[in-house]
């Protein structure tokens, strides 16, 4: 082997030697906090484990308690039929992911072009998403007040000036109820979950999903609507053929983090607003899982929620992985 | 190309020295501050609530004892408590606020046994008001000190009352004398076409049952406390009435309603309410006081909290318990000791955090009339009510806040309108008796 190639050989392993150390300390902290915790809390999913004393090997019983079901007074019977209560919770809020997601491409849609001041626009939108979630739940909590609540004011005001008109009022009839009468928002269970639904697209429209779909749109070669346009395209037809196959990788990558996020929510909304109330409307699996653990201290149960969300999560991400591959196209 | 790599493997080393550098001086003063000293005096630390009184509280020990230094380490929540026990960092004296915590932390041999040292140390035990037991005692063995309690009671708006034209109410009043009176102090307002309440005549939290349990003769557990008797016919009564007070008399606020009234717009809370004279009564213990103080426009005192055929109130307290693995446990000891003076009972029940826990004739006396606030003449309803005052059940085969949840969850729901009175306290007993059954079936469950 030749000097030089003894001296290039050398070099290599110094630097590879130097990016090691560079990584070492954030590869430590990724054990010790991180991975070391993850492995630790899986095993725990088989203990019965309150803090006070060691943890007490209890094999698959969390799980089983958590899981499975048995016969009381000749029916079948959740072990814990709160945990699917709550798991039902979690399901339902998440119909908030695919509206915010048609909601966040049209205001990327509208904010993709040059337009004077469309800086200002893009700013404002995002700013929610910028914003203390503490203080804009303490803000929501008094928007969704029944009797003073801004929504509801204005919901009235529009009810009385509607209905004081016969035409306006024949053509908003179906809304009487509603604008005259309108809901409890956070004091009902048939609202609560609406509510919130609601609350979080307004932080979420215009936050990080349009930023990603405004960088998606801006991909996207000039040149195809140019020639969509010597074909007569018209917009619905440029937008079906091109933006829309064109943005499909975003759509993808936002709907997996989407539902990721989803099945992960709802703990502060639950501790700042409702209380997982009225009557456990909102308590989500975060929340639950939170309570067993820091509340109860049943750490083992609590180990066990969190893998179960886990192999919930992988399930459909795989899934969706699978499919979606089908109707993502890369250019 | 050669002096390049050189300095990459340096600068390398270089970070990976001060990233050890800096975790090692962090380990020291994580260390160094754990168990603070100071020169000649034992140094101990007291794990409790942050109420200003506190200060107050440490400044007058040390001044009689001179060779101590108490730190004053404010938040005594379960969590903080079990971080610091299991990361051998114990307080030397710590807060436990009811008496499933106490049972929870001695049954898993947290807490130092105080029997031996009660003699030693003058620790009048046998002076504390028998209804605290649950608060001392665990297995036969003493494990906390109550320094202040609080029976509940109705603090009522005086000037609500004589603009109703009603008189002041009378201790060892009734339910139904509280709901004529409440009828009469509950007012409407109209706003915009619509009718919305202006002032309501009670309020009783959502979380209060135990006045409605209790109310005629029902519990929430048996004796032994294998079973949830919320369906008993005692208890369903207490609820019915209890219900009735809000869906059928309207004399309390939902909880919308009381957001609506709050002073805030959205938080709603019985003190706010209170303070705001949005309600004429509502039922608390006397720590509330210090809040109704500073209210200088608020005309309040205090009265029994009515009752049914079973006169009953409830009992509330904190217990201040040793850890096993405290440092300092003599100068701890000392100061719990200190806790239960006159000094320090007058000092605490005087600044209107409850009433001392010592039944000591001199200390009563002293609580009874505060020259500080002559307009509180009625102290003496506090002492009183002791007598019929009885501490929260709780049974050992089930986690209290999976009792508390699920009597939420199935109230939530009759005070939405979606179940009955009955249909709840069924659906609470066998939500309960179901987890009781499993945690029995498998001791594993149970703390």
């Amino acid at each position: 082997m030749g000097k030089q190639t003894k001296k290039r050989i050398s070099s290599n392993k110094s630097e590879a030697l130097a990016a090691y150390c560079f990584l070492a300390p954030n590869f430590l902290g990724f054990l010790v906090f991180t991975s070391i915790p993850v492995i630790v809390s899986l095993v725990m999913s088989f203990t019965h484990w309150n803090i006070f004393r060691s943890p007490v090997w209890v094999g698959a019983d969390n799980f089983r308690s958590l899981l499975w079901f048995h016969h009381e007074h000749g029916r079948l019977a959740a072990n814990d039929p709160m945990f699917w209560k709550y798991l039902g919770n979690t399901l339902y809020l998440m119909i908030g992911i695919p509206i915010g997601m048609v909601g966040s491409l049209c205001l990327a849609l509208m904010m993709n072009r040059k337009l004077k001041g469309i800086v200002i626009y893009r700013t404002v939108y995002f700013l929610p998403t910028v914003c203390s979630g503490v203080a804009m739940l303490i803000l929501w909590k008094y928007l969704y007040n029944a009797d003073i609540g801004l929504i509801n004011k204005t919901l009235r005001a529009a009810g009385d000036m509607l209905y004081a008109n016969p035409v306006s009022g024949w053509v908003f009839a179906p809304l009487r109820g509603f604008l005259t009468t309108p809901p409890d928002w956070l004091g009902t269970t048939a609202w609560a979950k609406p509510a919130l639904i609601l609350m979080g697209l307004w932080g979420g429209l215009g936050g990080v999903n349009t930023i990603l779909y405004l960088a998606a749109l801006q991909n996207v070669p000039s040149s195809y609507y140019e020639a969509a346009d010597i074909d007569g395209a018209g917009p619905w037809a440029k937008f079906w053929s091109i933006t829309w196959p064109m943005i499909s990788p975003t759509t993808f990558f936002i709907l997996i983090m989407s539902v990721i996020g989803g099945f992960q929510t709802g703990f502060m909304t639950a501790n700042v607003l409702t209380n997982g109330g009225p009557a456990g409307s909102t308590t989500t699996i975060e929340y639950f899982l939170y309570q067993n653990a820091f509340e109860k201290f049943n750490m083992g149960y609590a180990s066990a929620v969190a893998w179960f969300l886990f192999a919930v999560i992988l399930l459909i991400t795989l899934l969706t992985w699978k499919l979606g591959g089908k109707v993502v196209t890369y250019e | 190309m050669q002096d390049e790599s050189r300095g990459a493997r340096i600068l390398g080393i270089v970070g990976v020295v001060i990233v050890a550098a800096l975790i090692v001086a962090l380990g020291i003063y994580l260390l160094a501050t754990a168990n603070p000293t100071t020169k000649g005096k034992t140094v101990i630390r007291w794990c409790v609530d942050p109420n200003p009184i506190r200060k107050e509280q440490v400044k007058l020990f040390e001044r009689e004892h001179p060779t101590i230094d108490v730190i004053d380490d404010p938040g005594a929540d379960a969590q903080r408590l079990l971080t610091q026990l299991a990361g051998d960092v114990p307080p030397d004296v710590m807060a436990l606020y009811d008496p499933q915590s106490i049972r929870l932390f001695a049954k898993n041999n947290v807490l130092l046994d105080l029997t031996p040292y009660v003699e030693k140390y003058r620790i009048p035990v046998d002076k504390l008001y028998p209804s605290l037991d649950p608060y001392v005692r665990f297995q036969g063995k003493i494990v906390g000190i109550p320094e202040n309690c609080g029976p509940f009671v109705l603090f009522y708006n005086r000037r609500l009352f004589r603009e109703a034209g009603l008189p002041y109410p009378k201790p060892g009043w009734t339910w139904d004398e509280c709901l004529a009176a409440a009828r009469k102090l509950t007012k409407y307002k109209d706003e915009n076409g619509r009718r919305i309440p202006a002032q309501k005549g009670l309020y009783v939290g959502n979380d209060n049952w135990w006045f409605f349990i209790w109310m005629y003769g029902g519990h929430l557990f048996s004796p032994d406390g294998k079973q949830c008797v919320m369906n008993s016919p005692q208890v369903k009564k207490g609820v019915r009435y209890w219900a009735d007070l809000r869906l059928k008399y309207h004399v309390m606020p939902t909880t919308s309603e009381a957001q609506s009234m709050a002073p805030t717009g959205a938080w709603g809370s019985d003190a706010l309410l209170f303070r705001s004279s949005m309600v004429a009564m509502t039922v608390a213990g006397r720590w509330l006081a210090i809040q109704y103080r500073e209210q200088k426009d608020l005309d309040w005192d205090v009265v029994s909290v009515p009752h049914g055929p079973n006169r009953v109130t409830l009992l509330a307290s904190k217990a201040y318990a040793i850890p096993r693995t405290a440092r300092h446990r003599e100068a701890a000891l000392t100061f719990i000791a200190h806790l239960l003076g006159k000094d320090n009972q007058l000092l605490v029940a005087n600044y209107g955090d409850g009433i001392p826990t010592s039944t000591d004739p001199a200390i009563i006396k002293a609580f009874a009339y505060n020259p500080e606030y002559p307009n509180e003449k009625n102290n003496r309803v506090h002492i009183d009510e002791m007598k019929y005052a009885r501490v929260q059940e709780f049974s050992p085969y089930i986690n209290n806040l999976d009792v508390y949840a699920i009597m939420a969850e199935e109230l939530d729901g009759m005070w939405l309108g979606q179940q009955s009175a009955d249909a709840a306290c069924d659906a609470i007993s066998d939500r309960i008796n179901a987890i009781i059954r499993r945690n029995i079936a498998n001791p594993n469950f149970l703390d």
